[in-house]
């Protein structure tokens, strides 16, 4: 009954925090999912990023987008390691997937190809993950 | 007869070491429970070279840290074979000056040398010996009841061992680079590309933050970016705290160009791969030092700073007598 409540307590807070903006010295960071800004467990859910330098477009970036469960953490490998390719250096796409409901931290890295473009960026967003279907993390069946 | 003469005649193969005393800098401070003496030098040194402190009597401290290369690897490998060809986790450190340093070890867990001394002779990876082991060993060998004699007033014991060995280390030190002799005022000390490197060093390249001090090294922890995530937590087998995992102390850069392979995974080959690591703004590991960051260094820029680096080798340290293996085996 308590992982129920968790799951409702932690959707309720994915759906404030919706579109929320991120910025780290010149650069500035929209992120978005296509599910409310859930993740959908065992299910791609699509995320978009929106880049801002100063009023423009973001210059030629090698940026990264690192997902971890829960908390990063040096003692383990993020969940997803994946090059995040801008149209225009405005945005880009990714698709994420993660095996199971809990809380996800986001990590958005970036720096110039060219060095001065942009100071080098490192930004962090918290997602959650609620089952949308049958999940035995979530849906403990075997306790009263 | 002067006394030294007489003291090196009768002290047979301590003569060497004795003769080489001289020409040392000072001594690194040794505890107050290990004062430096010739006797526990000169069989610390003994120690130093003999396989008899492993298990399968092939491998010696030398084995992983040679005068050759600053007292660290000679092999070239990443990670120096141990006892059994096993392998540890690390890099061998070189051991020049370390008598100065307050940290020992990668991440830092020894504080004296004769502490750290220990942790090498009891590793299964590395010399696999047990305290019981090595005692039984040293006395049943007479040359070495008598040098323990000698210097100790004692039979062999683990922690007059230790103590030799550390008195030994003690004296390996050195800060007679190009490097030095420029500081110390001699121009022509460096050329113009090291001189650009050293520019470099101590200005957009950042260097010096870490790597500071008369050893160039801060004596701090840090994560220095190379990999993702760290399977060696480093500094954090001790602190059990997650902000340190994959922090090691920043090492020490004298005789950096004889040191190869780098970081203590041995994972960089040359110097040149090192500073392009660090050009390149490392890996984003949750725990990566905050001045790592991409520093638009040119192509030039870094061969100057690698040329740079070499002006802190002295190449002295390969042909220092007191530094070398004993001539003499007990």
């Amino acid at each position: 009954m308590n992982k129920l409540w968790l799951a409702f307590w932690l959707g309720t807070f994915s759906l404030a925090q919706a579109h929320d903006t991120l910025s780290a010295g010149q650069v500035s960071l929209t992120i978005s999912t296509d599910d409310e800004d859930d993740l959908g467990v065992n299910q791609p859910t699509t995320v978009f990023f929106g880049f801002d330098h100063q009023g423009k477009a973001l210059p030629e970036c090698h940026c990264r987008a690192l997902l971890y469960a829960g908390q990063p953490s040096a003692r383990t490998p993020p969940l997803s390691d994946l090059q995040l390719a801008l149209t225009a250096g405005r945005s880009g796409q990714l698709k994420l997937s993660v095996p199971r409901a809990g809380q996800y931290t986001l990590i958005v890295v970036g720096r110039p190809a060219r060095y001065g473009d942009f100071d080098a960026f490192k930004m962090q967003y918290a997602l959650v993950a609620t089952a949308t279907q049958f999940d035995p993390s979530v849906w403990d069946l075997g306790k009263p | 007869m002067k006394p030294l003469a007489i003291a090196t005649l009768t002290l047979g193969s301590l003569g060497t070491t004795f003769a080489a005393l001289l020409s040392l800098p000072p001594s690194a401070p040794a505890p107050p429970d290990n004062p430096t003496t010739p006797e526990k030098v000169a069989l610390g040194r003994q120690l130093f070279f003999d396989p008899i402190l492993s298990r399968d009597q092939v491998i010696s401290c030398s084995s992983c840290h040679s005068p050759q290369h600053a007292f660290a690897d000679p092999t070239g490998q990443a990670i120096s074979p141990g006892t059994s060809a096993r392998r540890g986790r690390r890099n061998a450190i070189s051991l020049i000056n370390a008598g100065d340093r307050p940290h020992l070890t990668w991440p830092g867990t020894a504080s004296s040398l004769e502490t750290q001394a220990m942790i090498p002779m009891t590793d299964h990876a590395e010399l696999d010996l047990s305290v019981d082991e090595v005692v039984t060993r040293l006395k049943a060998a007479p040359a070495y009841v008598k040098l323990f004699q000698t210097a100790f007033n004692s039979a062999p014991t683990m922690q007059n061992t230790v103590r030799a060995l550390g008195s030994f280390e003690r004296t390996l030190e050195s800060r007679n680079s190009p490097y030095d002799r420029y500081q110390a005022g001699d121009a022509s000390a460096l050329s113009a590309q090291q001189v650009r490197g050293l520019d470099l060093f101590f200005g957009k390249a950042d260097c010096f933050h870490c790597h500071t001090g008369r050893d160039f090294s801060d004596e701090r922890p840090h994560n220095n970016a190379i990999l993702l995530f760290n399977l060696d937590t480093g500094r954090a087998e001790q602190t059990e705290q997650d902000g340190d995992v994959g922090k090691f102390i920043t090492p020490s850069l004298r005789n950096v160009g004889l040191t190869a392979p780098y970081m203590h995974d041995g994972s960089f080959k040359t110097l040149k791969q090192v500073v392009e690591h660090y050009n390149d703004g490392g890996e984003p590991n949750p725990n990566a030092d905050p001045l790592i960051r991409p520093l638009g260094l040119s192509e030039q820029d870094i061969d100057d700073l690698v040329a740079f680096l070499t002006s802190l080798d002295d190449p002295t340290i390969k042909s220092n007598p007191a530094f070398a293996a004993p001539l003499e085996t007990p």
